[in-house]
């Protein structure tokens, strides 16, 4: 080899460690696989699910309980959370608002746990024009609420959104709002004596589907946590639609709710199991589903709708176990 | 030199180990202030959060809002360092809790169970504390509870120090590979810088040595500043002078290399340096190489007789005496040799002698030509006087007796007398013939008998008697008076050519020619016969002996002697001979011109 090739070839070499130095990204990051999970009957069947048997160590998974969707959905696109239990309209508003997510899990499809109730005296929909109606605003409820006034006619317009939710105000029914959108389990939390229930999510054509909803940008870093979690949820699949009395004390305990109250809960969620989903995936009715609401919330105006739904849905991690 | 022996290497790598040793040194230092600034943040962050949450839950629970303290801890929870959050009553039951697992549990059944001791110092003296363990920190903060505020809660906060320090160190191993690698490129790049401010520039100086060594031209020094250019510089110097001197010695060198004659010198220094040149094998008979590998090889050629001899010049030299010729005999592989030795000591600037040299001369030659001229005159000598007695004398002795018979017949008054007269005076005038004959051939050119000419018509005539061949002679009338000496060399010369034609080149006409050409004389011999130039001289052979007298003619005239051989434009073999006239004549206004022309 030649002075003048070897000049180059040290050259180089010096070169390439200057470059690697001032532009090495670093080492991998091994941060945990941070979900929030809120309080809805979906992440209490997740955290049901992580809880049995040997728990992930804290280095691999990190459960967030957090009140809220709205909580929820800002957790996660602040990127303070890896994953989220949303709704998919919550999942719409997502990717709308620049943070794309992928679904990993359908975990429950709501028959009716999403109500919105009315004060005594109210017995339509129609006479809630001009009331107020207390809402989650951005939540699943601001979509049920704009279902039901569709339903009639009307639109969000013709009612005065306060923006509560039951949790924090449970007798808001009776002095501060007329009308108030509820989900499982806070709607047992709600004096129910005397208010009217005028719609709820069994009436909807696309169903109210909650999902583990995980940022795009992660998906690879965490994709062995998220097999397990995934895992560990179709392992409890039969206690949870079974009604198994583990489940149920475990869904009391943690909801406040007596059991009975508990297993009425948990009737009108609907918790999908591993064929379900892959109907709902293979047979393109998610897809539908999401597209139907995206629609739908763009002429509500509860999206901007300028980008692309990119909302991907991992069939393959159904399909793993 | 092995590339790991080099300086370039070793000092790249001294910096290289040395620069990982400081960067971990560093790194460990940056890790450990790392870790103790973002546990003090945690700690800060802790005690904040623990504060601010029991301002809340105070305030909360006061206008019973429980659920904004879950929203609140919701979003304490979001921070990835807490482990666990509650909210406890004044019993230690948990009220609210990151985890709601642990709603309605007692603190002690937590894992939040070593703060059950602290909590319950802060709610005695309603002060915030924090309890670090080596895995953990806990934040712990009393507030006021119940409709009267008589009920003390606290929230306690449990945050995971573990991921700090992964962090930390993972942060410092980023460091010390990120700076390790930058002190390899940078290593590599004072390698490269020291390979061209070193190494080869310390490569160019050994070539200049390399370069200075084989005697080339001394190269230019290196340019700079640095030393390896002021090293160069001086070496360049130095060399320069040595090249200097080298390059006056060389004229002197190519002559003594040149000679026929041996030179050889010794060094008396404790180096012992020695020089002999070329010429020692032709004269010594030897070989170079063999005095290389033995310094006194040259002493076995010599005869054991001069052996002792060379061996006492030498020691007188070494001492300084000066020391005579010394003559030799020398045996190589063409035979018996003689030298003639003129050796001196070379003193020094003290006066000591520091070297003695020499010459050794090849007289081999003259040794034998003056044996051989010895001979020759013996032989002439024994010649003439065997002439004298064997035939002058005997006529002598004959005329004697013939003279004393005329007495005789006077005495006794015989009638013979007139015949025995007559043959008395035919033997004396053979008698003189034979003197004038033995005369001649000692002298062959007499000033008072024709010159040059008439010795040239002389040997003409020999030759045609004795060998029976056309002889013409031509001498140009306008030849200048010559010095006898001069003359008798040229007859000689004009001679021994002729004889040698005649009796060696079988030749069957000669012509002898001598005219005046400008300022030379031209002597030709020309012979219908073998070329002269065939006719070489052998000393051995005594015909030799004659060509070696030319030659010796030759110089004492300062003549010149060609020959060429007979072609198709002239059938003459040629042997010229161009004297300058100033060598062998008179200078026209002499005496001896006057003289010589007057008896010519």
């Amino acid at each position: 080899m030649s002075t003048r090739q070897r000049k180059i070839i040290v050259s180089t070499a010096a070169l390439g460690c200057f470059v690697f130095a001032l532009f090495w990204a670093g080492l991998p990051a091994s941060s945990p696989f941070v979900v929030a999970v809120g309080t809805r009957m979906g992440s209490e069947a997740l955290v049901f699910a992580l809880s049995r048997g040997e728990p992930l160590p804290a280095s691999q998974l990190r459960l967030v309980e957090m009140v809220g969707a709205t909580a929820l959905a800002r957790a996660l696109e602040n990127e303070v959370v890896d994953a989220a239990i949303l709704s998919l309209d919550e999942v719409l508003q997502m990717g709308d608002g620049g943070q794309p997510v992928r679904i990993a899990l359908l975990l429950e499809q709501s028959r009716g746990a999403d109500v919105l109730l009315a004060k005594e005296g109210i017995t339509r929909i129609e006479d809630l024009r001009g009331r107020r109606i207390g809402v989650e605003l951005r939540s699943v409820g601001h979509y049920l609420l704009h279902k039901a006034l569709k339903s009639v006619e009307m639109d969000l317009g013709d009612v005065q959104l306060i923006p509560l939710t039951a949790r924090e105000v449970p007798n808001a029914l009776e002095d501060q709002v007329d009308a108030l959108v509820v989900s499982e389990p806070d709607l047992r939390h709600v004096n129910l004596v005397k208010a009217i229930r005028l719609f709820d999510s069994s009436e909807l054509e696309q169903p109210i589907v909650r999902v583990l909803a995980v940022r795009e940008a992660v998906w690879a870093q965490h994709i062995e946590v998220i097999q397990k979690i995934c895992a560990r949820f179709f392992e409890v699949q039969p206690q949870m639609t079974s009604s198994d009395e583990e489940f149920m004390a475990f869904i009391a305990r943690r909801t406040g709710l007596t059991p009975s109250d508990a297993s009425g809960a948990i009737r009108r969620c609907g918790f999908l199991t591993r064929e379900k989903m892959r109907q709902l995936a293979v047979g393109g009715r998610l897809e539908t589903i999401l597209a139907s609401k995206r629609q739908e919330m763009i002429q509500a105006e509860l999206l901007v709708g300028q980008r692309e739904m990119l909302t991907p849905i991992e069939i393959d991690l159904w399909n793993h176990h | 030199m092995r590339f790991i022996h080099s300086l370039q290497f070793k000092l790249s790598l001294l910096v290289l180990v040395f620069g990982i040793a400081l960067i971990g040194l560093g790194v460990v230092q940056q890790r450990q202030r790392d870790v103790e600034r973002q546990v003090e943040v945690l700690r800060s962050d802790a005690l904040g959060a623990s504060a601010r949450l029991a301002g809340i839950s105070q305030h909360a629970l006061r206008r019973d809002m429980p659920s904004m303290v879950d929203l609140a801890l919701s979003y304490v929870a979001a921070s990835r360092d807490l482990t666990l959050g509650v909210v406890t009553d004044q019993n230690n039951s948990i009220l609210h809790v990151t985890d709601r697992q642990w709603v309605g549990q007692t603190l002690e059944s937590s894992p939040l169970n070593f703060a059950t001791l602290p909590s319950r110092e802060s709610r005695s003296t309603m002060s915030s504390a924090l309890v670090e363990t080596p895995a953990e920190i806990l934040s712990i903060a009393p507030f006021l509870m119940g409709d009267d505020m008589r009920g003390r809660g606290v929230v306690v906060l449990g945050y995971d120090k573990r991921n700090i320090l992964s962090k930390a160190a993972r942060r410092a191993m980023e460091d010390a590979i990120r700076f390790a690698v930058f002190l390899v490129g940078a290593c590599l790049l004072l390698w490269l810088a020291l390979n061209s401010l070193v190494t080869e520039r310390v490569s160019l100086v050994l070539r200049q040595t390399d370069q200075a060594a084989g005697k080339e031209l001394v190269p230019e020094p290196l340019e700079g500043k640095d030393e390896f250019a002021t090293m160069s510089r001086a070496f360049f110097n130095s060399m320069r002078v040595r090249q200097d001197l080298w390059e006056s010695q060389q004229p002197l060198w190519k002559l003594v290399d040149g000679l026929k004659d041996v030179f050889w010198s010794v060094s008396l220094g404790p180096d012992r340096n020695w020089y002999v040149n070329p010429a020692y094998e032709t004269v010594w008979g030897r070989s170079l190489e063999n005095i290389k590998r033995d310094r006194f090889d040259w002493l076995r050629a010599i005869s054991k007789a001069d052996r002792k001899r060379a061996i006492e010049c030498f020691k007188a030299l070494r001492e300084g005496r000066a020391v005579d010729d010394l003559r030799l005999k020398v045996t190589t592989s063409n035979g018996p040799k003689r030298v003639l030795c003129r050796s001196f000591p070379v003193q020094g600037a003290h006066g000591d002698v520091i070297s003695v040299a020499g010459l050794v001369m090849d007289v081999t030659e003259v040794h034998t030509v003056n044996r051989r001229l010895a001979e020759v005159s013996e032989q002439e000598r024994r010649r003439m006087g065997w002439d004298l007695h064997d035939d002058l004398c005997q006529r002598l002795v004959g005329t004697l007796f013939k003279c004393n018979s005329m007495v005789t017949a006077l005495k006794r008054n015989e009638l013979t007398l007139p015949e025995r007269l007559e043959q008395i005076a035919e033997e004396i005038t053979e008698t003189t013939q034979l003197a004038r004959g033995l005369a001649r051939g000692l002298a062959p050119v007499l000033q008072g008998g024709g010159g040059l000419e008439a010795a040239v018509e002389h040997l003409a005539m020999y030759l045609r008697k004795s060998f029976q061949v056309r002889c013409e002679t031509a001498l140009d009338p306008r030849l200048p008076p010559l010095q006898p000496e001069s003359a008798t060399h040229l007859y000689r010369i004009a001679q021994e050519l002729a004889t040698n034609a005649v009796k060696h080149g079988k030749a069957t006409h000669i012509e002898i020619l001598l005219w005046r050409e400008d300022d030379d004389l031209q002597l030709q011999i020309r012979s219908n016969g073998e070329p002269f130039s065939g006719l070489n001289a052998n000393l051995d052979k005594g015909a030799g002996m004659g060509m070696h007298m030319v030659r010796q003619r030759l110089e004492i005239l300062g003549a010149q002697l060609t020959f060429s051989s007979a072609s198709a434009e002239d059938p003459w073999n040629l042997a010229v001979c161009e004297v300058p006239i100033d060598e062998v004549a008179y200078d026209e206004n002499s005496i001896e011109a006057m003289s010589g022309a007057e008896t010519a």
